[in-house]
């Protein structure tokens, strides 16, 4: 029997090939993807970021756990696909204009797909007018914005205000995230919530969801 | 006391007559109103406002942070790294030109915090090496420095600023957050990566402090507020080696060079690894998120190092009451200054949008409270 605390462990720590190894076993014995998933993959990758939000992990030490479930992702994608599932609902995230980092915004997508959603991830400095066309492309449930910078945070209001202007605002629930946001900051934007970290962002669109 | 010898002596922990002030104003509208006020600009505006020292950019940073870059256009510096002016002005500068303030006002206030990093030169790691480092000596490099030094040296301190030198140049400039796994996947690399900036910044410096550089500074970002960006052990095994090399061929060069270490945020995990490499001058320990102290850091290594800086340059001067930033300067004059070792100034810089009056707070708190004796 696999252990699924093993598997979830090598995710924390970082390790692409013993996750696929584990995760390859799993699937052998008859462990459902879903359940590979949730119970193996997913707990690591949240547990390093609950110690990261502690201060007793680093950043280099997320991104390669974030690396290592990916390895184990892309085993369990096409089954997960192929099984039928629905999914929970549809999610398009980015990091918005001007701002080029995507380590978190990256993690928090992870965990969107973990959790059964469909991801449409367009990448960072996604201006406010790509973001509408893509909203009206995809309707999405959610729409998750980005920033790590105190200069770049103001995207996030710009992004929204487009939304408005384009007449998309209310087909979606919109969720920001980012070192320098708060709630506060995310009620000033009119922005439907905040998300401290990336396993609470998850919740939060599911609550704003009402699943 | 010429101020010069005020920083000299204070850092080596000797009697001065009071804390010397070294800041460095940004630009923007705080300074174009200062500029007004005293008629005088850059670094004689910065004498006239108490600096005892002035900053001189020569290294990475520097090449970009002053460069007027139209909004909406690229470049690309001396290291491959592609920058995009990504103003949210539409104006061309010509439009600018005629606007109050000109070019140089809105330029310095908006492009400074737009210019947007959008491609960095070493792709993948292979890219190495065909990579040409930029030539360190040549001779246009020391230009601003000369200047400087010709016309304030004498009276002065000078500081020659090399940042971004190391795990930052690599991280942010040469290589991307890619570089943060290349830490884990391929040692070997990162380390050959660091010495051959640190090959270039010895050269550098080098020629810095044969120019007459009474300071050099080493900016490299490791910190966040709430800590070090990558385990300490990590950066003892690939970053703490090359800066080693850097500092002992300054000392080698001119055995009375002061060497000052810059980054941001939280970095007391490697300050007593900073110690024994000869930094004599670190930037005071962002505290306003950590919690830290600055009575016990200066009790725990003010007898072996300087500081400098520690007002928070982010929130409390641009946002704070003058009050409160004659508190606070008072409080790091208290933490930091009894027994020498102190340099005073908002850290690392005066931003574009602080009110005169919180300059002037600042300016008369460690005037004020900054002579010594210091209870």
């Amino acid at each position: 029997m696999v252990d699924m605390k093993e598997l979830s462990q090598n995710v924390e720590k970082g390790q692409p090939q013993k996750v696929v190894e584990l995760v390859k076993e799993s699937l052998d014995v008859g462990i459902s993807a879903k359940d590979v998933l949730a119970k193996g993959l997913m707990p690591g990758l949240i547990e390093l970021g609950e110690r990261f939000g502690r201060n007793e992990a680093y950043i280099p030490e997320v991104m390669l756990a974030a690396r290592a479930m990916n390895a184990g992702m892309d085993l369990l994608k096409p089954i997960l696909t192929e099984s039928g599932v629905e999914p929970v609902g549809k999610c398009l995230i980015g990091t918005v204009q001007d701002d080029m980092h995507d380590i978190g915004k990256n993690i928090v997508a992870m965990l969107f797909e973990g959790a059964g959603f469909q991801v449409v991830d367009l990448g960072t400095d996604v201006s406010p007018e790509r973001f509408v066309e893509a909203i009206k492309a995809e309707k999405p449930d959610i729409v998750g914005l980005s920033a790590l910078l105190s200069t770049t945070m103001g995207s996030q209001e710009d992004t929204i205000m487009a939304m408005e202007e384009a007449g998309v605002r209310e087909q979606t629930k919109v969720i920001i995230g980012g070192a320098p946001v708060t709630q506060g900051y995310a009620e000033k934007i009119k922005a439907d919530g905040f998300a401290p970290n990336a396993a609470a962002a998850v919740e939060k669109a599911k609550e704003l969801m009402g699943t | 006391m010429k101020p010069k010898e005020r920083i000299i002596k204070a850092v080596r922990h000797e009697d001065v007559d009071r804390v010397p002030v070294y800041h460095r104003y940004l630009g923007g509208k705080t300074a174009a109103k200062l500029e007004g006020i005293f008629e005088a600009t850059g670094h004689d505006l910065e004498i006239r406002l108490g600096n005892d020292g002035l900053f001189i950019m020569i290294g990475m940073d520097g090449e970009w942070f002053h460069r007027i870059i139209p909004a909406g256009s690229y470049w690309t510096s001396e290291w491959g790294v592609k920058f995009q002016s990504k103003s949210r002005l539409t104006a061309s500068l010509e439009e600018l030109d005629k606007q109050e303030g000109g070019r140089q006002e809105i330029t310095r206030t908006k492009e400074l915090t737009s210019l947007a990093l959008r491609e960095n030169p070493l792709k993948k790691r292979e890219d190495l090496n065909t990579y040409v480092f930029p030539d360190p000596n040549r001779p246009e490099r020391m230009t601003e420095l000369k200047e400087a030094i010709k016309k304030y040296g004498s009276d002065y301190a000078i500081m020659a600023d090399l940042s971004a030198c190391l795990f930052e140049a690599a991280l942010y400039y040469l290589r991307g957050t890619v570089f943060f796994t290349d830490l884990y996947d391929d040692k070997d690399w990162c380390l050959k990566l660091l010495d051959l900036l640190a090959d270039y910044y010895i050269e550098l410096g080098r020629n810095a402090i044969r120019e007459g550089a009474d300071i050099i500074r080493i900016g490299d970002d490791i910190g966040m507020q709430t800590g070090m960006l990558i385990p300490p052990e990590l950066w003892r095994e690939v970053v703490k080696p090359p800066m080693k090399r850097m500092i002992a061929a300054y000392k080698k060069e001119n055995s009375d060079i002061l060497v000052k270490f810059y980054a941001r945020g939280n970095y007391e995990p490697i300050l007593a690894d900073l110690i024994e490499v000869g930094v004599d001058i670190a930037e005071a320990l962002e505290h306003k998120d950590t919690g830290i102290d600055p009575f016990e850091i200066n009790k725990k290594y003010g007898d072996k190092i300087a500081f400098i800086g520690g007002l928070d340059a982010q929130r409390l001067l641009p946002s704070g009451s003058p009050q409160e930033i004659r508190n606070e300067t008072k409080r790091l004059i208290r933490a930091y200054a009894p027994g020498g070792g102190y340099i005073f100034m908002s850290s690392p810089y005066i931003l574009g949008e602080v009110p005169v009056e919180n300059v002037w707070a600042m300016i008369k708190a460690s005037e004020d409270l900054g002579t010594y004796p210091i209870s």
